[in-house]
């Protein structure tokens, strides 16, 4: 009733404004759209996207791995991989359904339809960067594992009472490599892959979707599950994948805790409901054959997923900088640690009015450069140009960086 | 049709009303009727000064008394520097509010208080007596908790005793504790003599480098983070949803947290009132500031409810059993009300307290990875 109460003024506002505008336009259409992901053909769920699980888990494995001074490179490169030096089988991982997998995070790193099907050499300079960070921290971080860090020394610096392990510019690879996995796999294969009309249509799909022929074995058409795909990218480890966002925040390390993150602050507060909204509203369009609909919900999540990620990065750089200003060295590295990967996900963002990144592959170089600078890194930095920074990124994307 | 058409313009005029307010921001500052330079004298000479000095005096006769009881472990000696552990310890919580620039920069409550402790890696440095002491990794190693666990527990005294007895590399670690709070004091002492004072009064502006909007930030955030979270909340589970008993303050000793409790309030609510530590007398305080502001809170004074909350609080704490982990067992939800009567003045501290100061908090809340 009083979810009724508070919506029903709005509701009727909405219907108001509707009836101003549409004179001249077409009905819109009628969609059913469930209250939750819930999609079924004749009894059975077309709703599957264990790929993206199975990803996810690999994902936050590694990512731990990379603060696991027992580990190797060998090992993480292989989590990395899921494969060998060589192409062959390894098991790197604790669990035994991920070392069965064929699934490998290397290889839907940088690897959207939109921006790498033909762009290989720019994805394997990508995926060479995540292999690189994963070295250098077990080759110069882990070895130092019992001694402080300084100028171009790495090893361990205080944040409050926690302890960081960076290197020797003050750089934390750990936070780097997750944070860059935010754009690089899930949001890249989310938004600029399966929400693609490249993806969706691609072969006899809309044909296939139309009669609703389904994928031998499967309940699903084959768009069907490429939507459901994208939508396992942000939802795939919540216990309830048909209502994600009673648990969104705690469900895994990257979008879903993001999502949340970005939706506990005022100014950007029910973004994980519009997100959720037109994935199943994009769903329900599918069902129907409404591809321009489809199209339409698919440019919601594509903006609001790349502002997320905008919206993080201006957070840490501005809580870097202030940090700066009081000098907690330890904090400012950490800081800068996960806006580095936030700026390096940049790249994958993904604009619906040109279907480009909002930030270009050579903008989001210079970002990083001017955040981590060649000479010295994070400890030869000034808390103003952190700030210019965020300022440049929120302009962009036309929010206030002081509400980030 | 006529009215529906003009809804929108309404809306927008709605939208924009609310951006003004939105832009209004906090009310500007009044303080300049306030003499920064007296508050800041007053703090140095009469309330910071005289507990770091109580503070040093109480850690060097806990190493002393370290190294009479390592020399010739008995039970006459282990009671005395126990004794002098509590003391020291108690002592801690007049000082941990107040963090001079010096004890800032060298991450003094770090090395001394951080909690709970890790008792493997205890036993691990013990053997292997080679660890640096000084990494941010050996914070939960060392301080008043790593004492709480070699003198404290667990086991009866004579069993405690015994291990010293039996294992000279444990008092070798105990000696290096004690010697390390001793020199970590004497360091931060020698600091505030040699122009930390002077430079401390000097910056008496109203910037937010200057030293009053430093030391009100660090006070409030002791009292947010270290007293109302860490001595409370965590081990109560308000924040995991989970009671821990074991990240309670000194939970090998039987009786000493609630004493560590009520010292820390004791502390933060003297501070407050500007109650000298060198004679009893008071002088110019956050209250005094607030009240020269004219600050009201509902009907009364801001301050006025700041000290009443505090009196609240203290209460509150004194009605728990005095071990915190038999209270986290037994009677959380005493902890649990405990925990509210702090958060009060959170709000009035940080909130209400800030806005008439026209400070702003300079620490971010930490979103926890």
């Amino acid at each position: 009733m009083h979810l009724l109460r508070k919506t029903l003024p709005f509701a009727l506002l909405l219907m108001a404004l509707a009836a101003c505008e549409d004179e001249n336009k077409e009905p819109s259409n009628q969609l059913d759209v469930p209250a939750s992901y819930q999609f079924e053909r004749q009894g059975s769920s077309t709703v599957a996207f264990p790929g993206q699980t199975t990803r996810l888990k690999m994902a936050m494995e590694l990512a731990n791995g990379m603060l696991d001074f027992s580990k190797d490179s060998t090992t993480l490169l292989a989590q990395y991989a899921n494969q060998g030096p060589n192409g062959g089988d390894v098991s790197p991982f604790s669990e035994a359904a991920l070392n069965n997998s064929e699934k490998s995070l290397q290889r839907k790193t940088a690897a959207s339809a939109l921006y790498f099907a033909s762009n290989a050499t720019e994805a394997a300079a990508i995926r060479n960067d995540f292999r690189g960070w994963i070295s250098a921290q077990t080759k110069t971080v882990f070895p130092a594992q019992n001694q402080a860090a300084g100028p171009g020394q790495p090893g361990q610096i205080a944040d409050g009472t926690s302890v960081r392990y960076v290197n020797a510019k003050g750089l934390e690879y750990d936070q780097m490599l997750a944070k860059s996995l935010i754009g690089a796999l899930m949001a890249d294969q989310a938004i600029n892959n399966y929400l693609t009309p490249a993806v969706l249509d691609a072969g006899a799909n809309r044909a296939d979707n139309d009669a609703g022929t389904t994928v031998a074995g499967y309940a699903y058409t084959t768009m069907e599950h490429k939507w459901d795909e994208a939508y396992g990218y942000v939802f795939g480890l919540a216990p309830n994948p048909a209502e994600p966002l009673a648990t969104l925040g705690n469900d895994d390390d990257f979008l879903n805790e993001y999502l949340y993150k970005v939706d506990q602050k005022p100014a950007f507060q029910g973004i994980a409901q519009k997100v959720f909204d037109a994935f199943k509203r994009g769903r329900a369009a599918i069902v129907a054959g409404q591809y321009g609909e489809r199209d339409a919900q698919a440019a919601i999540i594509q903006r609001e997923i790349s502002r997320l990620i905008a919206i993080m990065a201006v957070h840490y750089l501005n809580t870097g900088a202030e940090a700066l200003r009081n000098n907690e060295q330890g904090t400012v590295f950490h800081q800068l640690s996960e806006a580095m990967g936030f700026l390096y996900s940049l790249r994958f963002t993904h604009d619906p009015s040109n279907n480009a990144p909002y930030f270009s592959r050579s903008e989001v170089d210079a970002l990083l450069a001017q955040a981590y600078p060649e000479q010295g890194g994070f400890w030869n930095l000034q808390a103003s140009d952190l700030e210019a920074l965020a300022q440049q990124i929120a302009e962009r994307f036309d929010f206030d960086p002081n509400k980030a | 049709m006529t009215l529906l058409r003009r809804f929108p313009l309404a809306l927008l005029f709605l939208t924009l009303a609310w951006g003004c307010e939105e832009n209004a921001g906090p009310a500007p500052a009044k303080g300049d009727s306030v003499d920064r330079a007296a508050l800041l004298q007053f703090w140095a000479a009469d309330i910071i000064e005289p507990r770091y000095q109580a503070y040093d005096q109480a850690v060097n006769q806990l190493e002393q008394s370290a190294q009479a009881f390592v020399e010739q472990p008995g039970i006459t000696k282990y009671q005395k520097l126990y004794d002098r552990y509590r003391t020291a310890y108690l002592r801690w919580q007049a000082v941990a509010p107040l963090p001079t620039p010096a004890a800032e920069a060298l991450g003094l409550a770090n090395y001394t208080n951080v909690y709970p402790v890790d008792t493997a890696q205890i036993e691990t440095h013990i053997r292997e007596a080679n660890i640096d002491l000084s990494l941010p990794s050996t914070f939960d190693e060392q301080g008043f908790p790593a004492l709480d666990y070699l003198l404290a527990g667990p086991g009866s005294p004579q069993t405690i005793l015994r291990r010293f007895q039996d294992n000279p590399a444990r008092g070798q670690y105990l000696l290096r504790l004690t010697g390390r709070l001793a020199n970590l004091s004497q360091q931060v002492m020698e600091q505030w003599d040699q122009g930390g004072r002077s430079n401390f009064i000097a910056a008496d502006g109203a910037s937010a480098t200057a030293s009053v909007n430093q030391l009100v930030n660090d006070y409030i955030y002791y009292y947010e983070r270290k007293l109302r979270a860490g001595k409370i909340g965590i081990p109560a589970g308000v924040f995991s949803g989970s009671p821990r008993a074991t990240a309670v303050e000194a939970p090998f000793s039987d009786t000493l947290s609630r004493s560590l409790a009520l010292a820390s309030i004791e502390g933060c609510a003297r501070f407050f009132r500007g109650e000298s530590e060198r004679a009893s007398r008071k002088g110019p305080s956050l209250k005094s500031y607030l009240d020269t502001l004219g600050t009201r809170h509902q009907d009364g004074l801001l301050s006025e409810a700041i000290v009443g909350q505090f009196a609240r609080a203290r209460q509150k704490v004194k009605a728990l059993p005095p071990s915190f982990a038999t209270a986290v067992r037994s009677q959380n939800t005493l902890m649990l009300e405990a925990y509210d009567a702090l958060q009060v003045n959170v709000v009035y501290l940080k909130v209400d307290m800030l806005q008439a100061l026209n400070i702003r908090v300079d620490y971010v809340d930490a979103d926890g990875d």
